[in-house]
């Protein structure tokens, strides 16, 4: 039970609310994950991943050019780790946007979550309505034998 | 079973007397006596009056209490050396558990009247005594606790000041898929402990936070979260109330039911469009229609359809005595007045619900109060006043009544129909009216949601009256 308690990540970089920090997230997450030595595909996902997270965290949750994102990865017991946090956002909710990208293809958002939602492991939000949106995804490394 | 007395060489051995000096060991053990009880018998029970202090000389023993259904449930276990019955040595009330042995167990007892006598005396004793006692409280109060914890039907957590978790609650246990012995199983602990690194850092300081888990089942929780504080007010932990807001599986299928439904009924109103030419365009009007539903009305129509699929879709967020009703109407009549100005309307507000707060969905509850104040407004003349006003019901409830002029009488069979959105749409459908009212059902759907009621007020001469309330 001890082993349950609060975490921090070791990596956190703060990216301005701008369309720009998207690629730049990308970037800094490919070039994490080489680091490593992951293969491609696994880092193409996460990239693509990392892109979408940041994308939504830009779009939905900053009011104003001056707002941050927050973005942190880290490796902990084989699995890659991702948070996003945006602040200050404008009330954002995932389900409403899942519902339409599964009714018809009327928005981006949705089914951006539906693609992270089926590429990683885990994925969960937690949100402060208008204050604080932070979304972690977990995806285990692929074994090296694969 | 008489007792006899027990040297003090003896009680040395005893870990509760180990601190005692040799002159306060010879005084306790002329007051000592021994008694050994058969496994599996009462020593005292819940309720018995009695004032003895019992210490484990050998054997093992269960404190038990019992439970809603009349069960004992054993609360605590204690061995050699423990201390049991001290409770009834300061408050000299019964004794608050029945004291089983679980095995053949040997006591050394210390009469009440006896032990109190002595206290009085020996400062050492009576500092390890409190010692003991505060101890024992914190641990039978923690016992009963997760024990309370676990008929809840929440999902409870609790943690440390540091927010590590000391205790999951069953539910939890079942929804969550962690178990207590093994803390690490399941997917959902990595995000459980981002959940606990954000209450960490915010603390309670936050309005509504929603969890949203996506694997391995979607679940909608709504966190909130307790300190637990001592006596002097130190905060010692936490309890973290995670209430699954999920929509059920009944719910799901007739949301899906509702909104096939509802789009159908979209779809057989865009046929019945009667398309103008927009800025020089080319659009043909739909000959054979002798009705013209304006792409305006259409929208809002379907804006109000949009919401009853949002209403069914996702559980009221209600706020606990925070929302003040009479504020949201200012709001919303303050919000309205343009479209009273343009027909030279007026508002005549009189509250005396006396600025009361009440349990709702402050966002749906401006909306009710949205769809009510503007359908007075579509429906009543130019120049006219339309009356908001407020009270108390004897029973405490929120009422609240909004009325605007209207010609003729409404019989009490009519007024039913004003909620029932199928009937409206029927007819809609058969023509028999140019434009089906979705306020009014929509209305009765927010209110019940609340627990609540609406109604038309019958016979009323030249006037329309809805009459809600909300407890």
């Amino acid at each position: 039970m001890n082993r349950i308690k609060p975490v921090k990540f070791a990596n956190r970089m703060v990216l301005k609310s701008g369309t720009a920090s998207v690629s730049l997230a990308r970037s800094q997450v490919e070039e994490f994950l080489r680091s490593h030595e992951l293969p491609g595909d696994f880092v193409f996902n996460m990239a693509l991943v990392v892109s979408e997270a940041v994308a939504n965290a830009v779009s939905h949750g900053s009011n104003s050019s001056e707002s941050e994102v927050v973005l942190s990865i880290q490796i902990v017991e084989n699995s890659f780790q991702i948070l996003v946090e945006d602040f200050q956002g404008r009330e954002f909710d995932p389900e409403y946007f899942r519902r339409i990208a599964m009714v018809k293809d009327w928005g981006k958002g949705g089914r951006g979550i539906m693609m992270m939602e089926t590429i990683m492991d885990n994925m969960s939000y937690i949100i402060e309505e208008g204050r604080h949106t932070l979304l972690f995804l977990e995806k285990a490394l692929p074994s090296s034998n694969s | 079973m008489p007792g006899t007395a027990v040297p003090d060489k003896k009680l040395k051995n005893c870990a509760f007397f180990k601190d005692f000096s040799e002159d306060s060991l010879k005084s306790i053990a002329a007051i000592t006596s021994e008694r050994t009880f058969p496994a599996h018998t009462a020593v005292f029970q819940e309720g018995d009056y009695g004032d003895s202090l019992y210490i484990i000389k050998k054997g093992r023993v269960a404190i038990q209490k019992k439970d809603r259904y009349g069960l004992a449930v054993n609360i605590a276990v204690y061995g050699e050396g423990e201390v049991i019955g001290d409770m009834a040595l300061i408050d000299e009330q019964p004794r608050s558990a029945t004291l089983m042995t679980l095995e053949k167990t040997t006591f050394y007892v210390i009469q009440g009247s006896h032990f109190q006598l002595f206290l009085y005396g020996q400062r050492e004793v009576t500092r390890s005594t409190l010692y003991l006692l505060s101890q024992r409280i914190r641990n039978a109060n923690e016992k009963l606790i997760f024990n309370a914890l676990d008929d809840h039907p929440d999902m409870v957590l609790l943690v440390d000041k540091d927010f590590r978790i000391t205790h999951i609650n069953k539910e939890a246990q079942i929804k969550l898929g962690i178990s207590m012995e093994h803390g690490s199983d399941g997917n959902v602990v990595s995000s459980l402990r981002i959940l606990l690194g954000k209450l960490q850092t915010h603390g309670s300081a936050f309005q509504r936070l929603t969890w949203i888990l996506f694997k391995p089942e979607r679940l909608y929780l709504s966190v909130h979260l307790s300190p637990m504080e001592t006596e002097n007010g130190d905060v010692f932990g936490y309890l973290i109330e995670l209430r699954d807001i999920t929509v059920d599986r009944n719910r799901a299928r007739r949301n899906l039911e509702v909104a096939s439904f509802i789009s159908h009924k979209i779809a057989g109103l865009v046929s019945q469009i009667k398309l103008k030419p927009v800025n020089g365009g080319s659009l043909t009007p739909n000959p054979d229609l002798d009705r013209a539903l304006t792409i305006e009305t259409l929208l809002r129509q379907i804006d109000k359809l949009v919401a009853f699929t949002d209403l069914e879709a996702g559980p009221l967020r209600i706020d606990p005595d925070l929302i003040d009703p009479e504020g949201l109407i200012r709001k919303v009549a303050a919000e309205l007045q343009v479209l009273c100005d343009m027909k030279q309307q007026k508002f005549d507000l009189n509250f005396e619900f006396g600025g009361t707060k009440i349990s709702a969905d402050e966002e749906w509850l401006e909306k009710l109060f949205s769809f009510l104040i503007d359908n007075a407004i579509r429906y009543s003349e130019q120049g006219e006043t339309i009356k908001i006003g407020t009270f108390k019901s004897p029973s405490g409830s929120f009422v609240c009544r909004i009325e605007n002029p209207t010609t003729g009488v409404l019989k009490e069979s009519e007024c039913g129909k004003f909620f029932d959105l199928s009937a409206q749409l029927d007819e809609f459908e058969k023509q028999k009216i140019s434009e089906f009212g979705l306020d009014l059902p929509l209305a009765r759907h927010i209110v019940e949601a609340h627990h609540g009621r609406i109604q038309v007020e019958p016979n009323l001469s030249n006037r329309f009256a809805v009459l809600l309330e909300i407890p």
